[in-house]
């Protein structure tokens, strides 16, 4: 099994962030989820990624080869939809193309504006004509439109109507079918990955909470409800993150501590549960 | 390599040529009007070669406006080949003042009636072509390490420093060959500020 | 072969889709020898992860209803039908062994047990018929 993009014991320190020791591996022909709250590091993840910015440590190889040293080697392998517009907003889709298809010595302008008639952009709109979605999805044709074995999407969803949000997981799911690409999903929206990804990358304030496969996260966690009045001080304990109504509560355990609430009502759990629990421990 | 640096140049040009329609309607009259004014090739000159000074910060204005460092970081292109031919498009657009402002002021002498002689000519050239490689030595670093909000205030700089090389040179203080030689090393000097201008690139944050 | 997954339900999708294909067999929807659909169509079409697919095949697998030749596909085991029967009976037996114990500790006789179940048998059956 190929590895397309490993990370190794990543860091980076900003003056008031510090990403630490971030290690994680995404095979080829699958879909991993970056997840984390706003401001947990995916993006600084990202942009180390790119080479966008310098590592205080760490390493990083894409297919193999070191993200840095052989920058041009593996560039052209890799596709990227931001969550805003990129490209310069007076030109129009055309022009944009134009530019930027002489860069790549696989583009397939065929491809490009299959998609584009796939995706209804007139390709003689200017860029500021476009609306959010369409500047999604014309980043996504010019990913898909080289030959791109690693497409990575940093937050492309924010702001996306559900049908546009729907029509990408589509298309990434067409994507990875013949095993050959992978995909890298940075986002805070975890509905989109619930069914989707198959692993997962959890960051929390810049520290890797977990790395594996989306069932594995799933299975360690699960939701318990019950009456206020039922819940003892050392259950009280195993409590990560609760939210207490009127008339009970429901928190996040972990599965392995189920046995200590026998009684009340166990339930599987959701990413988005996760995370939203594990933001409010402490609390 | 040098093909990708060509391409950059291109690219340049194209994020530019919106604005370079209206840049060259509005700056042709004004140059006609100088030109009429003052009889000589020189104050044109001056007039257009600072417009060259002004287009040469555009790239950098619009690529900050729409955020495209982002799109720089996926292209398959080197650092090196982004700035090496970010100075290639400004001497173009450098060369393109310079060969406009000729036009317009052999143009409107043939139609004066006025004839303008060699070293007049070669003067005005020297003199462009010394003003557009100040601000592409000076400007294009300081545009790298400060952009081009903080940048701006090293416009005046190249400005200052070729105007006072062509007063030298009116004065007689200095040779016209000596002049020429100025201008020649400020030709070659453009590779060490490539350079250096590499240098800041890389070592940036974006 | 039918499959739908239910985002609703509380059973796990790879189970979801384990109970459908054994179903499907169990009906002769899916004949011995035939092929499944291959893992990442069917991931892409029911939209799911090409992981919670894998893991269905695999433990369809283990538990012998399909074999997976590589490269070629995963295949329907011949005894695909005589499995499943084999595992409902194994339920049965744990469901009257409840009842036994159950029984015992009402103090209900054998016989009692036997009328119990002949009488909710024709209920079932009635039930059905109309």
């Amino acid at each position: 099994m190929t590895n397309y993009l490993e990370v190794m014991h990543l860091s980076k320190n900003y003056p008031n962030f510090q990403l630490h020791d971030i290690s994680f591996t995404l095979p080829e022909g699958y879909i991993m989820g970056l997840i984390g709250e706003n401001g947990s590091g995916k993006t600084t993840v990202i942009k180390l990624i790119l080479n966008m910015i310098h590592r205080e440590n760490g390493k990083i190889n894409i297919l193999g080869k070191d993200n840095i040293s052989e920058e041009s080697a593996v560039k052209p392998y890799i596709g990227v939809v931001f969550d805003s517009n990129c490209f310069c907003e007076e030109w129009t889709i055309l022009q944009t193309m134009k530019r930027i298809s002489s860069f790549y010595e696989t583009w397939n302008k065929e491809k490009f504006l299959s998609l584009m008639n796939r995706f209804q952009l007139d390709t003689k709109k200017k860029i500021k004509a476009l609306s959010k979605g369409m500047q999604m999805k014309l980043m996504l044709a010019w990913a898909l439109s080289y030959d791109a074995k690693v497409l990575i999407l940093d937050e492309p969803t924010s702001g996306l109507d559900p049908v546009s949000r729907d029509e990408l997981l589509t298309i990434l799911a067409e994507y990875i079918e013949d095993g050959k690409h992978s995909v890298l999903f940075s986002t805070h929206i975890t509905s989109d990955l619930e069914r989707a990804a198959d692993y997962i990358t959890y960051l929390h304030y810049g520290e890797l909470f977990f790395t594996g496969s989306k069932e594995e996260l799933l299975s360690m966690f699960c939701m318990v409800k019950g009456g206020r009045e039922e819940l003892q001080p050392e259950q009280q304990k195993k409590l990560i993150g609760v939210r207490t109504f009127s008339t009970g509560f429901e928190a996040l355990i972990k599965t392995t501590d189920r046995a200590c609430f026998s009684g009340m009502a166990i339930e599987p759990v959701t990413l988005e549960d996760i995370m939203i629990f594990i933001s409010r421990k402490g609390e | 390599m040098t093909h990708n640096t060509l391409k950059m140049a291109q690219f340049d040009l194209a994020l530019v040529k919106p604005y370079l329609r209206t840049i060259l309607f509005s700056v042709v009259p004004i140059l006609i009007l100088l030109f009429i004014g003052n009889g000589s090739l020189m104050y044109g000159m001056m007039f257009s070669m600072s417009f060259a000074g002004i287009a040469v910060s555009y790239p950098f204005t619009i690529s900050e406006k729409n955020k495209m460092e982002r799109l720089y970081a996926v292209l398959p292109i080197s650092k090196k080949e982004m700035v090496f031919g970010r100075y290639l498009y400004a001497v173009i657009i450098g060369l393109l003042m310079l060969g406009v402002s000729l036009l317009a002021g052999f143009f409107t002498f043939m139609c004066m009636n006025i004839e303008i002689f060699f070293t007049e000519i070669f003067i005005a050239v020297i003199f462009g072509v010394n003003m557009l490689e100040c601000y592409i030595l000076f400007l294009l670093p300081a545009y790298y390490q400060f952009g081009t909000i903080k940048g701006r205030f090293c416009v005046f700089f190249p400005m200052i420093l070729s105007f006072a090389i062509w007063g030298l040179a009116s004065a007689n203080i200095i040779s016209i060959e000596l002049y020429s030689l100025i201008v020649l090393f400020g030709i070659i000097m453009m590779i060490p500020s490539a350079i250096i201008s590499v240098r800041i690139l890389q070592k940036k944050d974006i | 072969m039918k499959l739908i997954i239910s985002n609703v339900s509380s059973v796990p999708i790879y189970e979801q889709i384990k109970q459908q294909v054994k179903s499907a067999i169990l009906s002769g929807e899916l004949q011995e020898g035939e092929i499944l659909p291959s893992l990442r169509t069917l991931a892409k079409e029911l939209k799911i992860s090409v992981l919670t697919v894998t893991r269905a095949y695999t433990e369809l697998e283990q538990e012998g209803f399909v074999q997976n030749l590589q490269g070629r596909g995963c295949f329907v085991m011949s005894r695909g039908s005589e499995l499943i029967h084999e595992q409902l009976l194994r339920k049965i037996e744990e469901h009257l062994s409840e009842a036994i114990h159950t029984a015992e500790l009402a103090e209900l006789p054998l016989d009692e047990l036997h009328r119990l179940l002949n009488i909710l048998w024709e209920e079932k059956n009635h039930d059905e018929l109309s």
